[in-house]
């Protein structure tokens, strides 16, 4: 009874559903002053040669046709880009979830132990941790020394065009920790009498994980897959500090390129024009995951979005 | 009641006294100017106690010292010039320089503006936008002197019986180089902006008698001929091991050289460097026993190409609303004795003859340092020009030298793909 | 019983073997926080010749100016209203995206997953150019603002993702319990979202802290610098860097963030223990 009357007097000024947009007004309004200018500038720039200090000159698609049939380093930077991409997103996704998998579990000292696995994500992209990868990495680094101790090849990890961008690769991949720790509280969150459940039905191990956990972390991993690849796809300081893009640009990603357009040379528009490539690219990739997700991603609320 | 009044009468004296000071400093508004640098741990110190000198001087102005790493700085400048939010005072370097000054009109012409420069030699920093002047306006003052320094480990160059302090080629080089190579050496320490800015731009100039493209016009100068010739040499360097292989010296790329654990055991004969990172180079490896050598010259060179040149800038903001105390400031740090005590070698030799006799009787002139300003004086050569010294004209240069050195592209090609990248940037 | 043993056993190997291996970089950086450069980039050796915390004392001193205590109050003060604001605001607006069904919520949340798309490089001079116009230039406010409106949509696509594995039958019975909606998520949401929460602040509060670009764009004055930028203030190409020095501040630098983590993880590892249960 008293919950009717509750219901009917109070705040029904405001239909339920439309409540929503007051809960999402904070970033509208944040939106609206603080991202929406940069970001329309930024594309209004990607037609203009426009270098900082001088008036913006409206050129049409000069940028976009001199990127795309021009410029020496685009196609080759978008390939590194593409290729950057392809090792990080799933090596640190899938060592974050092993990770995670492993440190979910109720062993003694667990809770140093994780800290001690999240200890490289600390550090970000510190000067120091860089300093340090270009120096264990180099051809007289300790990496090598190791190799030639236990009798294996040594490499030119940061000599070799090849190699380099996997020496690279690695410090990210290194670098897994919040990946991990997102998807560590997912399956904190995965419901125990699943699992329960699965055990009395006599599912082994694989099988429990494969049927249970994973559809049920799958939003989670579908989060962590599509920022994993925005970061990805933009991803510039490694590159810029370890190898500053080479030997022979084979880590001269797109990102590093617009960098290097915008603050080193001062072409802004056409550092512009870049990052609004960069941008479709992204955008192309969310919406095929996004699209793709309907087949694997469960949530639980019914269908609420 | 004489009490009272010997109260009263103290009062009044206390009084006076304290107004004094007010009255005193109403004469001079309190101004704050704002002065960014970057630079190490030494040249901070140094910098931040002139700064506190000058403010014992002058109670009324505060500087305001806005310092950190090199990492970063010139995109922080380029955006606060863009929002005209730039310190009043700023060190910018020589090279980034006229790329804020061509497409903008940030900074203040400094004679006008009442710095002294009595004690600078005018011919010598008028000369290029390098140090400071544009089309006959000084915007900016150099901090000190750079260009090459050839530093040579006269041990090693005894061994191998090299003698630097003679005239000689960058032939002469690559026969040192072998000999180097029977002892184990290498001659010349140099990663690829080194092989860049040291032997592509001076040999380049030393052949062609040009720069890169015409100082005033803009104008493309260089000819695939002359680059084909320069990368040539270059390739003649990796063949003949005068250097280190590319795999190894991309690894030490930039400012990071001094890192090299060859270069920190003594394995190299000589490294052309900088005057201002000479020091640097040195305490990687102090226990050898240095000497600076001449600069290499090609034969019949139309001009010998080295010059001289200065590590930063201080220019003063247009925007700037104090800018009588910004130049106060700049007269003092350049002009005053005991600033330029501080200051001694912390941006490298100072620029003006009055501060390096105050430095060298101090006792703070590195002896190194002194020769290598002695040495690469009288070369003279032509000063290069704004647009081939931009970072995308070097990048250019470069990119070909390790794509040649890594055997993907030959002399000609690497020279015709820097034309054909140089004409579009020339439009 | 046997097999468990040894499974387990197996299991406590392979998580040795890969934490030496993870932690082995780090190792190395604390080892070097006792090296002279020579030492550093000259040989391969682990152990340092001397275990001397000279550069650890010398570090800490800072530049004369300021020394690490102002570095450290001045991260704390820059930090912690970001991570507080951020969780709160991420947390508000994620609700209003993954339990209501309002008009243009799509378009609205496709934008909002478009601002991250865009790579950062070329809004740096625009975005300063309005943070200069509001005069937060040389204050903590750009980076405060945005915290406060949850200018962050990675942590509001964070929680909405985590908000979607939340049956939506607990709100409904909320609701008929007769709860508002901003009571609903305050008391039967939040409690549920506390390891997502705890993750957000946490990842928040690291970034924020390593944060070097936006700092050195935004804060003019010594006095206000943060650890991040304080680190970087003595490397520069032309001056002799101590590379001791530089990693014994890294690992100073670090410790807070340690020591979070460790005191915090319970929150989102022991996740929902009381009376929460989905499904």
């Amino acid at each position: 009874m008293q919950t009717t009357k509750e219901r009917t007097g109070k705040r029904l000024s405001i239909p339920r559903d439309k409540q929503g947009f007051l809960y999402v007004l904070p970033w509208l309004i944040g939106f609206l002053i603080l991202q929406l200018y940069p970001f329309i500038t930024s594309l209004y720039y990607s037609f203009c040669d426009y270098s900082i200090l001088s008036e913006a000159r409206f050129i049409g698609f000069d940028n976009y046709v001199k990127l795309f049939t021009r410029d020496r380093e685009f196609w080759p930077a978008m390939f590194a880009t593409l290729r950057f991409t392809a090792m990080t997103v799933p090596g640190k996704l899938i060592l974050a979830l092993i990770v995670a998998l492993l440190m979910n579990q109720k062993i003694r000292g667990i809770n140093l132990i994780r800290t001690i696995y999240y200890i490289p994500s600390l550090f970000g992209g510190s000067v120091a941790v860089c300093a340090l990868w270009k120096l264990m990495f180099n051809d007289k680094g300790v990496i090598n020394a190791f190799l030639q101790s236990l009798g294996i090849p040594t490499l030119s990890w940061l000599g070799s065009p090849d190699i380099a961008m996997t020496t690279i690769c690695l410090m990210e991949i290194w670098q897994f920790g919040s990946s991990m720790i997102l998807f560590l509280a997912a399956l904190k969150n995965v419901p125990q009498h699943l699992y329960e459940a699965a055990e009395i039905d006599g599912a082994g191990k694989i099988r429990t994980f494969f049927h249970i956990t994973i559809p049920q972390i799958s939003p989670i991993i579908l989060f962590n897959l599509l920022m994993q690849l925005i970061q990805a796809l933009q991803n510039f300081t490694s590159a810029m500090v370890i190898t500053r893009g080479g030997p022979v640009k084979s880590t001269y990603v797109l990102g590093l390129k617009l960098y290097m357009d915008g603050f080193s040379n001062y072409k802004m528009g056409y550092a512009s024009a870049t990052s609004w490539i960069i941008f479709t690219v992204i955008l192309f990739a969310t919406l095929l995951l996004m699209r793709s997700s309907s087949a694997w991603v469960h949530y639980d609320d019914n269908g609420g979005n | 009641m004489t009490k009272t009044r010997i109260i009263a009468l103290l009062l009044a004296a206390i009084m006076c006294i304290a107004m004094m000071p007010v009255s005193m400093a109403e004469e001079h508004e309190p101004v704050t100017i704002r002065f960014s640098w970057w630079g190490g741990d030494g040249r901070h110190a140094a910098t931040l106690e002139v700064i506190e000198q000058f403010q014992e001087l002058y109670p009324w102005i505060t500087v305001q010292g806005e310092y950190g790493s090199s990492d970063g700085y010139h995109d922080k400048l380029a955006t606060q010039l863009t929002s005209k939010t730039e310190p009043d005072i700023m060190q910018v370097d020589p090279e980034t320089m006229p790329q804020f000054v061509k497409s903008g009109d940030s900074f203040v012409d400094l004679a006008a503006a009442g710095f002294d420069f009595s004690n600078f030699d005018m011919a010598a920093i008028s000369a290029s936008t390098i140090t400071g002047c544009y089309d006959g306006v000084q915007l900016g003052v150099p901090t000190g002197i750079a260009g090459a320094c050839m530093l040579v480990n006269a041990d090693l160059a005894a061994e191998i019986g090299a003698d630097f302090t003679k005239p000689y080629t960058w032939e002469d080089m690559i026969t040192w180089g072998k000999a180097a190579r029977e002892k184990g050496y290498y001659l010349l320490h140099a990663n690829v902006s080194y092989l860049d800015n040291m032997l592509v731009n001076n040999y380049t100039k030393q052949i062609s008698g040009t720069t890169l493209f015409d100082p005033a016009t803009g104008e493309l100068l260089a000819t695939e001929e002359n680059l084909t010739k320069t990368y040539s040499l270059i390739k003649d360097f990796f063949d003949n091991e005068t250097i280190a292989p590319i795999a190894t010296m991309v690894q030490y790329a930039g400012d990071s050289i001094q890192s090299d654990p060859d270069w920190i055991a003594g394995k190299y004969v000589c490294t052309l460097t900088y005057i201002s990172t000479a020091s640097v180079m040195i305490a990687a490896n102090p226990d050898a026993n240095y000497i600076v050598g001449e600069l290499p010259v090609a034969e019949g060179a139309l001009n010998n190409g080295w010059i001289v040149g200065c590590p930063q800038i201080l220019a003063v903001s247009k925007n700037s609303k104090n800018v009588d105390a910004a130049i106060m400031f700049l007269n003092y740090f350049y002009n005053n004795e005991k600033a330029v005590s501080t200051l001694n070698t912390q941006r490298s030799v100072p620029p003006t003859a009055f501060a390096r006799e105050i430095v060298s009787a101090d006792g703070k002139m590195d002896p190194i340092l002194a020769a290598a300003v002695d040495i690469l004086n009288p070369y003279n050569g032509l000063a290069n020009d704004p647009i081939g010294s931009t970072p995308r004209a070097k990048t250019i240069i470069e990119n070909e030298i390790e794509e040649l050195a890594y055997g993907l592209v030959s002399p000609a090609d690497a020279a015709a793909i820097v034309i054909a990248e140089y004409q579009e940037m020339a439009q | 019983m046997k097999r468990k043993t040894i499974s387990k056993g197996l299991t406590y190997l392979f998580i040795v073997l890969l934490g030496i291996a993870l932690l082995f970089p780090i190792l190395y950086m604390v080892m070097a926080s006792f090296k002279t450069n020579n030492e550093i980039f000259g040989s391969t050796a682990i152990l340092p010749e001397r275990f001397t915390f000279e550069y650890y004392v010398k570090g800490w001193a800072g530049n004369g100016q300021f020394t690490y205590w102002t570095f450290f109050a001045n991260t704390f003060t820059l930090v912690i209203p970001v991570v507080l604001l951020t969780v709160v605001s991420c947390t508000i607006v994620a609700y209003g995206f993954a339990r209501f069904n309002f008009k243009s919520k799509n378009v609205l949340f496709t934008i909002l997953l478009a601002t991250l798309m865009l790579p950062n490089t070329v809004i740096i001079i625009p975005r300063y150019m309005l943070f200069n116009k509001f005069g937060w230039i040389d204050t903590y406010l750009p980076f405060y603002v945005p915290a406060l409106l949850g200018c962050y949509p990675f942590f509001i696509y964070q929680m909405v993702q985590f908000m979607r594995s939340i049956p939506m039958d607990l709100d409904e019975a909320a609701y008929i319990d007769g709860c508002g909606t901003f009571r609903t998520l305050i008391t039967i949401l939040m409690p549920l979202l506390k390891p997502a929460m705890f993750s957000a602040g946490l990842l928040q509060f690291t970034w924020t802290y390593n944060n070097y670009f936006d700092t050195l764009i935004y804060i003019n004055s010594a006095s206000k610098y943060p650890v991040s930028l304080a680190m970087r203030m003595t490397l520069d190409a032309e001056s002799v860097v101590e590379w001791g020095k530089v990693m014994a501040m890294a690992c100073v630098v670090v410790l807070p963030l340690v020591i979070l983590f460790f005191s915090a993880q319970k929150y989102f590892v022991e996740g929902i223990t009381a009376g929460g249960v989905k499904g």
